[in-house]
């Protein structure tokens, strides 16, 4: 671990919050699209974490715990994923998207964006993005203090 | 005539000690990492200004790493294998390098994508990479003054 291990973890911290912000206002603004090159309505989009090791923590037979080695070295985004649950439908038998054979007949496919959660965990992710910025912040105010240690008072 | 003449001799002698003594080497090395770390906030500065440039690709200063491998490299005994050169076109196995020599390296990171325009900078990283400079640059200050006032006390006359 260097001098600035914990500055290189926050701002890993710091990417990924803002990551998970870009994907949240993706959904959020296609809340309501009904095509997308794939075919069909938009589906709602998430980011998957995971954390930077310094070493691979394994899992074996001999050793069923999972060994973590030292601390770790930060997040990173493994994936934006979709998320897979159904599409929500509304009956609109005028939509150009509405289904038109089918027992789904007149209904069109809404994205499976619900906006309250998005604002809820645009919210959260505000959140850990300023803890991140909390924890630079304070982590420069004790190197400054270290530094003191260094001058020798004339 | 000649009398000030052996003293200007032993004067550049003591001179060329001095240069030559670990304090000054410390002081030249920071020195030079106090301008390694304006070269890098000027390389921050450009990448920051360039965050939504399509197809702008980041640059990094590096220095301590080939800092790092020069002394290190000067430091191992089993590099001194001497080469039996017969020809003058022959090269050596082993040079070894002065500190002194080593420049910092301006490298661009032209193999990594960050979003969708090609861009690479992390605005984040960069932010946090100009802090740790800042706080570098702090330190070296601090060095380089504590060096200097303990070589005035040394120079004070008795």
């Amino acid at each position: 671990m260097g001098m600035f291990a914990s500055f290189n973890i926050a701002s890993s911290g710091l990417t990924a919050q803002r990551l998970r912000m870009d994907v949240i206002s993706n959904n959020i603004a296609n809340a309501t699209t009904t095509r997308t090159p794939e075919g069909g309505a938009y589906r709602r989009k998430r980011a998957i974490f995971a954390p930077l090791n310094i070493r691979p923590n394994y899992k074996s037979p001999l050793v069923p715990d999972r060994i973590e080695h030292g601390l770790g070295r930060g997040v990173r985004v493994v994936k934006i994923e979709e998320d897979s649950s159904p599409l929500r439908l509304v009956y609109d038998p005028h939509h150009p998207d509405a289904i038109k054979i089918g027992p789904k007949r007149g209904y069109v496919e809404m994205p499976n964006v619900n906006v309250v959660m998005e604002m809820t965990d645009l919210i959260s992710a505000s959140r850990s993005y300023e803890a991140n910025i909390m924890l630079i912040n304070s982590e420069r105010s004790m190197f400054n203090k270290a530094l003191e240690l260094g001058r020798i008072s004339a | 005539m000649q009398n000030s003449d052996v003293v200007s001799k032993e004067l550049l002698g003591v001179c060329g000690m001095f240069e030559q003594s670990g304090l000054m080497r410390t002081n030249y090395l920071l020195e030079r990492s106090l301008d390694v770390e304006m070269t890098r906030r000027r390389v921050i500065a450009n990448n920051i200004a360039n965050v939504d440039v399509p197809h702008f690709k980041r640059s990094e200063v590096n220095f301590e790493s080939e800092l790092r491998r020069v002394v290190e490299d000067n430091r191992r005994q089993d590099n001194r294998y001497p080469a039996i050169m017969t020809d003058e076109r022959h090269i050596p196995f082993y040079v070894e390098r002065n500190i002194r020599d080593v420049r910092p390296r301006i490298n661009l990171d032209y193999n990594t994508t960050m979003r969708n325009d090609g861009n690479n900078v992390d605005i984040e990283k960069e932010i946090v990479d100009a802090s740790k400079s800042q706080m570098r640059y702090n330190t070296y200050v601090t060095s380089i003054s504590s060096n200097l006032r303990m070589l005035k006390l040394v120079m004070r006359p008795v």
